[in-house]
Parts: C-alpha cells; structure tokens; sequence
C-alpha cells in the first residue's frame, strides 16, 4: 500500500448514490452494474475524500479495530477490482484530509455485487454519441 | 468518404420541407394529445404512420392547460415522391451494422438507428421534431405500443419530466410504480389491475414528474403481455391486436385498451410507493418493506440503458424519486386477483 496512490471513481462513464444499505454504482459504458456493500461503503466514502491506499487502510484499521494485516488483502482486492471494473482510476492527486468515518460497527469484508444483465442492450445496440462537427464519426474519445 | 453534415441546417431544410409538403396533403392526419401540462402535436405524412403511431394516446385527447407544445412530424419515404429524408450521411446503404448514433447538441438531439430503420431530431429551442421511418409498413407492432418514446424521452427531459421503465396503477389520489426487469411480474400485475377497482395508468413506460411531489403520468394506452400469459386475462381479448404473423416464442401480445377500458384508466397520480414484484406464486401475496437501494438497482439500469440521453439526469431523479417514496418488495400470488386486491388495500391503508 502507497501513501502516494490515490483513488477517484470515474464519473466521465459512472454514475452512483450512496443509499443507507448499499452504494449503487453504474458503468454507463459497460452496462455492468453494482452494489456495494459493508465496509466497502466506507472505502468509497474515503475515496471521494481524497485520501490515499496507506492512510485508506490505516483509517479502515483504526475505525473497525482491526490490526492492518487481518484487513490489507480484503481491502486490496476489493480497490483491484473497483479498477479493473472501471468503476475508479487511480491517481496521485489527493488530499488525505479526512477526520474520522462515522458509524462503524463490526468490520465485514468489502462486499461487490455485480448485475451484468444490461450488457445485451449494450451490445446489442452499441451507442456512440456525436458531435454536429464529427457526425458520424463517433467523438474521439470513445 | 463521408462528409460532415452541417445538422441544424439539414433539420431546418428537412423541416421546412416537410412542413410545406404535409401543409398541401388533403386528408387531415393530425393527432394532438395532452399530458401533464404539455400539448404534443403529431402530424403524420399518411395513413399508415397514423395508424400505427397514434392508437396509443387516444386516452390522452382531453384539453388541458398547456405551459408548452410540441409539434413532431412523422414521416416515411413513402410519403413524398423525393426521398430526402434520408440522413445525407448513409451512402449506398451502409448503416454501420446496428450501431445507434447520438448527437447531443444542447438544442438539437439527434438519434439515427440505421438497423430500426428510423431518425428522430428535436429542436428543443423550436418545440419541433422529425421522425422519419423508411416505410410505415415496416414499423414493427412493439413500436405501436410505446411509440415516439425518443422522441417524448428526449423533449419531456427538456421540460423536467422523466420517462421510466415501469409500470403504473393506482387508486384515487394514490400510485404505485412496479419497477423491475422483463419478466419480474410488472406487466402481469398491471394487467390484472384493469379488472380490479384500480386505475391503470402503464404497464412499461410512463412518465415521471417532480409537482412538487412525485406524480406518474400515463403515456401509453397499451399492455403487452407473453402470449403464455393471455388466457389468464379472457378479459382483454377484445382489445388484442389480432397479427398471424406474430413469433408467439418470441414476440408479446399487444392490446390497445382505449375506448375498451377508459373507466379504468386515469391521467396521473401521486407516487406514494414503489413496488418491485417477485413472481413468489405463493397463496397469499406478500408486501414487505426493502430499501430504496433494492429499487434503484431494479428501476435504474434499465430505464438508463433504454432512454438514450441525459443519463446523469435520468439518474438524478431516479434517486430523487427513491427519496421521496418509500419502496416495497411484492412477492405475488398465482392467483393475479389477489395481487390487484393486495395493491388496493395496502393503498386503501395508507
């Protein structure tokens, strides 16, 4: 874990709300979506803070009470695949100003549900979105 | 080598065309129909386009006051002797597969699916719309049970309203949305609904608006249903459309339930819950409070994946709308009867 990575969720393709149970997120260009679970919730809550892979699992560590080694691979696993989903990017711009998680009870693994059952209408029906310049051609980015 | 198209340009040329050439057609294919406080204007370039594209709002025709209008036009090749509505873009036929092509300039939306065969452009500064099909006869019969919904989507956006994928029932005062993907029991509990005390308002598609309160509004006077399904409604068999050309495997049952069950039907309620069905074919149907998590993940994704559009914005009111209203999981009965009864004593407690 690096004090110098940090984490941000992608919200050029993701949209997501923090409900009391569970955060929902959807790839907008996947078509994958997810619910997200446990301390997993927190995990997002502290991505959006700006705070760093080191002091993310500190924090974690410190709030459920759990020593950093009984948690580092939960919680490793859990930011891989946040990434590899597309959901978050990883950056080394943060802020790491954060003063404590609220609400923390018993520690559960990080918890990612994922509903690929969207993805037929994606592929089905591939949708580029354009520009008046660049019609047809699909805006560059994509 | 395709060139880029000047689209403002190439909507007001389409435009002015189609308005001169509808202007000088004898028979008068109007349609008008009233939703919310907004009036929507159809005019089609003939007979077929009106009869598939209009059935579905004829419980909509009563006058209401109106804050803005709409006016589409609806349009095949097949209406004029020049074919000049096809996108200048497509060249000796190439439709690149069945991509869908979005153009999303702030004032005019453009959607071109070269598979459907179709292309829809709003003017949202001008209230005026094109959508053009390559034949009337090839419209598919699913497109007369929801039909213009891109059209509708895009321009009720504009105005602050929201198409869902859901459907919609309801007593006086008091509605229901039934949220969930195909075949989690939305259609069949609507549909039982029709032979119920209850209002009926949508089976698939409705709209959704802030009043400040939630409030559903009926759009379609519609149901579709797995051909399976039909014999338990022997009610709706007048009101089927007979098609023997149908994949009854694969394709639903269509009714068109205006004049047939306008007593049953209401413009629009207040949302007072969200249901998400589960077909549980137990004896007694089952309501039972969940969280608003369970029923953005059933309402969500799929209206954001088949609006095409402002997707933050379909996801901004969703999660509005779970804010607002509390949401229940409807585990529900073989016995349909005992689902609508369920639904209209759980409002009649509320």
């Amino acid at each position: 874990m690096s004090s110098k990575i940090f984490y941000t969720i992608d919200t050029s393709k993701v949209v997501f709300e923090k409900f009391e149970d569970e955060t929902v997120l959807i790839n907008l260009t996947s078509g994958n979506y997810y619910g997200i679970m446990n301390v997993g919730k927190a995990i997002l809550i502290l991505m959006e803070n700006g705070i760093s892979q080191q002091n993310l699992l500190t924090i974690i560590s410190t709030s459920y009470g759990k020593k950093i080694a009984e948690i580092e691979a939960d919680i490793q696993d859990f930011l891989t695949t946040l990434v590899n989903e597309g959901l978050v990017q990883i950056t080394d711009l943060g802020s790491n100003e954060f003063s404590a998680l609220e609400n923390c009870n018993e520690y559960e693994k990080p918890l990612i549900e994922k509903y690929s059952d969207m993805q037929d209408l994606i592929l089905l029906d591939p949708v580029h979105d354009v520009n008046s310049k660049g019609w047809p051609n699909a805006n560059s980015e994509e | 080598m395709k060139q880029a198209v000047n689209l403002p340009d190439y909507f007001q040329n389409t435009l002015d065309f189609i308005q001169n050439r509808i202007g000088e057609i004898a028979e008068d294919l109007s349609f008008t129909f009233f939703v919310d406080d907004k009036k929507v204007n159809l005019f089609f370039g003939n007979k077929v386009l009106y009869s598939k594209l209009s059935i579905a709002f004829n419980h909509l025709k009563e006058i209401r006051q109106v804050n803005r209008q709409l006016d589409v036009f609806v349009v095949d090749d097949e209406c004029f002797p020049l074919s000049l509505f096809s996108p200048p873009w497509i060249e000796d036929g190439v439709t690149y597969k069945n991509d869908i092509w979005i153009g999303d300039d702030a004032d005019l939306k453009i959607q071109h699916y070269p598979l459907k065969g179709t292309l829809m452009m709003v003017d949202l500064v001008n209230d005026k719309a094109i959508y053009w099909v390559k034949s009337g006869n090839l419209i598919p019969y699913y497109e007369s049970s929801s039909p213009l919904r891109s059209v509708l989507h895009v321009w009720m956006s504009s105005c602050g309203s929201q198409l869902l994928h859901a459907a919609a029932v309801g007593i006086k005062n008091k509605g229901i949305l039934l949220v969930g993907k195909g075949g989690s029991g939305k259609s069949n509990t609507a549909v039982s609904c029709l032979n119920s005390e209850l209002y009926y308002l949508a089976d698939d598609y409705c709209l959704l608006s802030f009043k400040p309160n939630p409030t559903v509004f009926s759009l379609f006077a519609t149901a579709k249903l797995h051909f399976n399904d039909v014999v338990r409604y022997p009610f709706l068999n007048e009101v089927q459309l007979k098609n023997n050309n149908l994949d009854i495997q694969n394709e639903k049952a269509l009714f068109f339930l205006h004049p047939a069950f306008e007593s049953r039907m209401i413009h629009d309620l207040p949302i007072k819950a969200i249901f998400i069905p589960k077909v549980a074919n137990v004896l007694s149907p089952k309501i039972t409070p969940i969280s608003s998590s369970k029923a953005y993940l059933a309402l969500a994704p799929s209206t954001i994946f088949q609006m095409h559009g402002n997707k933050d914005r379909t996801h901004e009111n969703i999660v509005r709308l779970l804010k607002e209203v509390p949401s229940f999981l409807f585990e529900l009965s073989s016995e349909t009867s005992l689902n609508s009864k369920a639904i209209q004593d759980f409002l009649h407690e509320l």
